[in-house]
């Protein structure tokens, strides 16, 4: 194990913020850390790196105890916070110098791993651009330049892509992807799900501090009972015949919950179980004029919602 | 020495704005030593008052000895004697002082009767007429004397005696104030240089702070190998080395200016002085640096503090010309001593012990500021710390 967390319990005062909160990476993951905003993502970051002290619980990284004075096992370890860490008053090439510093003290060395991490992240054409200078997908490039440049067994980066525009989103995690060919292990804290289901080898979501699953994506939604999601947009159809419809809808064995709203329908279907041909049937019985017909796996927003009651983004007061 | 490195390459960065007010102490340095080539008096010349008498009592001995006295004393201005033209003289300045001696006078106060005095016309609260009271006091107290006391009562002898007694001047010759060839506008360059040194003090060090206090980067400098005894130890050293080297660019640069500047031992107590009221500074501005958060502040901060304390500490006015309250609680800045210390360089004899002891409690002084505010600041970083990271 790269990193193995047991039963932390992590306090801001009255709020607890990482209530027994237990994780487990191997070698060569890109491993998912997946909640809401305020569910511990980077307090329990931060109590991995020794950086935040916590009441309850033990951290072991490359299976050694992790404390503030271990400075080994920190050599093997890179960070990106959330927010770009980077110093205003140095050049692109000088803060990649700065932060590759820390770790390796022999200068060309050095020098060697610095060129290897700008030509990395794409900025080679800003080597000695001044941070205020580049924009904002270019400085998140630069963040994780900092955070790589020394070749770390360990990667854990916070949230890298909070306000990145797609095409530089896209360059980050193609880049996160390569770094775990290469042989790093990763940690990847977001609350954004495509992200993770995209790139994650496990995942595990938290919620109020503590893990609520954890798994491959596909073995996290067969945790839940929602299988397939069909939605079926209507044409030109009286509300009376709609709620009829969906009523006969929601009496198929194979759905778990039907809704509808003027214009479309959606049903769910329970885990393994395939309702489409069935619904097809009753539409045409009934007369409905529909257009398109669409149908989804679940995601990992549906695991969280039916977990928790609540969504992963900020659309229903998370 | 990444650290280390980074504190001197964020002052790089930073050196356009300190130019500033560099800039503004170069500027001001220039136009005291063009214009003010001589700043301070070498010897001693009496002022001479435009003065106006109107003799009444002429050919009385006494009075014309009076007259007479006034004359070689002051700048004698002939005016006409009715009131509308020496109301005119004294209004358009064309003297400072009329002075009417009444028919009768000598006699009088040979008789020492006082029924009859001197009649006397001077603008006023002007020192000239203090000065030109004081001359006719010190004739009279004289010739009172020799009145007394000679009973020969010649008195063409007796005015003759007071005379040659009031010509006597005594010798006067200047020890302490042996001024050499740019010593003074060097003073005005060391006490001006508090001014600069303490903005750019200020701005290099929260500049160096506020980069290193960015919560993401103490962060990612804190998850490093680097210790964090090392880390701390770095970044005293890069204030450091920015506080003494900016002292010592500055105080190599008096040279420069003052080329012709001999005392090489008043010179080195000077830069004594300036390195230790910029490594106090520094710390000063180590402590402001724990509340700077950002360019806007960090302007302000160096402004007001730089101004006020330079204000009131005798920066730009002479400490001798401030109020009691206002040097009062100047004594509560480290650059009231620094500039006192400077002051007492300025008037130090040659080996003077008691200068020298004065002039090293004002560097004891400082060095306790900088003691105290260290500790204050070393609180507040550690209360900060301790808040949320390990």
């Amino acid at each position: 194990m790269v990193v193995k967390i047991e039963n932390l319990v992590k306090r801001y005062g009255d709020l607890l913020a990482l209530d027994h909160f237990e994780l487990s990476v191997k070698q060569g993951e890109i491993f998912g850390l997946l909640g809401p905003n305020g569910s511990g993502k980077t307090t329990a970051i931060l109590c991995m790196l020794a950086l935040l002290k916590f009441s309850k619980g033990s951290v072991e990284l490359f299976g050694r105890e992790m404390r503030p004075d271990a400075y080994d096992i920190k050599r093997d370890i890179g960070i990106i916070m959330q927010n770009v860490a980077v110093y205003e008053e140095l050049t692109v090439y000088e803060n990649i110098d700065y932060f590759c510093g820390l770790y390796v003290s022999d200068k060309s060395d050095r020098q060697a791993l610095v060129e290897e991490a700008i030509s990395f992240v794409g900025l080679e054409d800003f080597r000695k651009f001044y941070p205020k200078k580049l924009s904002g997908g270019l400085l998140r490039r630069l963040n994780i330049a900092c955070g790589i440049a020394h070749k770390p067994k360990l990667i854990i980066l916070d949230e890298p892509t909070v306000a990145v525009d797609p095409q530089s989103r896209n360059k980050i995690l193609e880049g996160i992807v390569e770094l775990n060919r290469q042989g790093a292990t990763i940690i990847y804290t977001s609350h954004y799900m495509e992200e993770v289901e995209q790139i994650c080898s496990r995942v595990a979501i938290m919620d109020k501090g503590k893990v609520i699953a954890s798994g491959t994506t596909s073995e996290l939604k067969n945790m839940i009972r929602t299988g397939e999601k069909i939605t079926i947009e209507l044409l030109d159809t009286a509300i009376a015949d709609i709620a009829k419809t969906t009523d006969k809808i929601s009496t198929l064995p194979s759905v778990l919950s039907t809704t509808h709203n003027g214009t479309s329908i959606q049903a769910r279907s329970e885990q393994n179980r395939h309702s489409l041909s069935s619904v097809i049937q009753l539409l045409n019985q009934d007369s409905i004029a529909y257009g398109r017909i669409f149908c989804e796996l679940p995601t990992l927003n549906d695991v969280f919602l039916e977990m928790t009651g609540k969504h992963l983004r900020d659309q229903q007061g998370v | 020495m990444q650290v280390f490195k980074a504190c001197l390459k964020i002052i790089r960065h930073n050196l356009p704005s300190m130019m500033i007010f560099l800039g503004v102490f170069i500027a001001f340095v220039m136009m005291v030593t063009l214009f003010n080539p001589q700043a301070e008096a070498v010897d001693f010349t009496a002022s001479r008052p435009r003065m106006a008498i109107i003799n009444d009592d002429s050919g009385q001995p006494i009075s014309d000895g009076l007259e007479e006295y006034l004359y070689a004393s002051a700048t004698p201005v002939e005016i006409k004697s009715d009131s509308d033209s020496i109301q005119d003289a004294l209004f358009f300045r064309d003297v400072v002082y009329i002075l009417r001696i009444p028919a009768g006078f000598g006699e009088s106060f040979i008789a020492g009767n006082d029924s009859l005095k001197l009649i006397r016309t001077t603008l006023p609260d002007s020192y000239q007429g203090v000065y030109s009271d004081q001359l006719i006091t010190r004739y009279l107290d004289a010739a009172s004397r020799y009145l007394q006391t000679d009973s020969s009562r010649d008195l063409q002898q007796t005015v003759a005696n007071i005379q040659r007694d009031l010509d006597l001047e005594a010798e006067v010759t200047l020890s302490s104030h042996e001024i050499d060839n740019g010593f003074s506008s060097m003073i005005y360059y060391y006490t001006f240089m508090a001014y600069s040194l303490t903005a750019v003090m200020i701005l290099g060090v929260s500049s160096i702070m506020m980069a290193f206090q960015q919560r993401d980067i103490r962060l990612r400098n804190l998850s490093s190998p680097v210790k964090i005894s090392s880390y701390s130890m770095q970044l005293v050293l890069g204030n450091f080395f920015f506080s003494v080297i900016a002292a010592i660019i500055l105080s190599l640069a008096s040279l420069v200016f003052f080329q012709d500047f001999a005392d090489f031992r008043r010179w080195l107590l000077l830069v004594l002085n300036t390195l230790i009221f910029a490594v106090t500074m520094m710390i000063l501005s180590f402590l402001l640096s724990q509340f700077i958060r950002s360019r806007a502040t960090q302007q302000v901060a160096a402004n007001v503090v730089a101004l006020g304390t330079c204000f009131i500490s005798g920066v730009f006015v002479p400490q001798e010309m401030l109020g009691s309250s206002v040097l009062a609680a100047a004594s509560f800045t480290p650059t009231y001593w620094y500039v006192r210390a400077v002051r007492m360089i300025q008037h130090m004899s040659t080996g003077g012990s008691n200068e020298l002891t004065s002039y090293t409690n004002s560097l004891l002084i400082q060095i306790v500021f900088a003691l105290a505010f260290l500790t204050v600041a070393l609180v507040i970083s550690r209360q900060r710390r301790q808040s949320d990271t390990v």
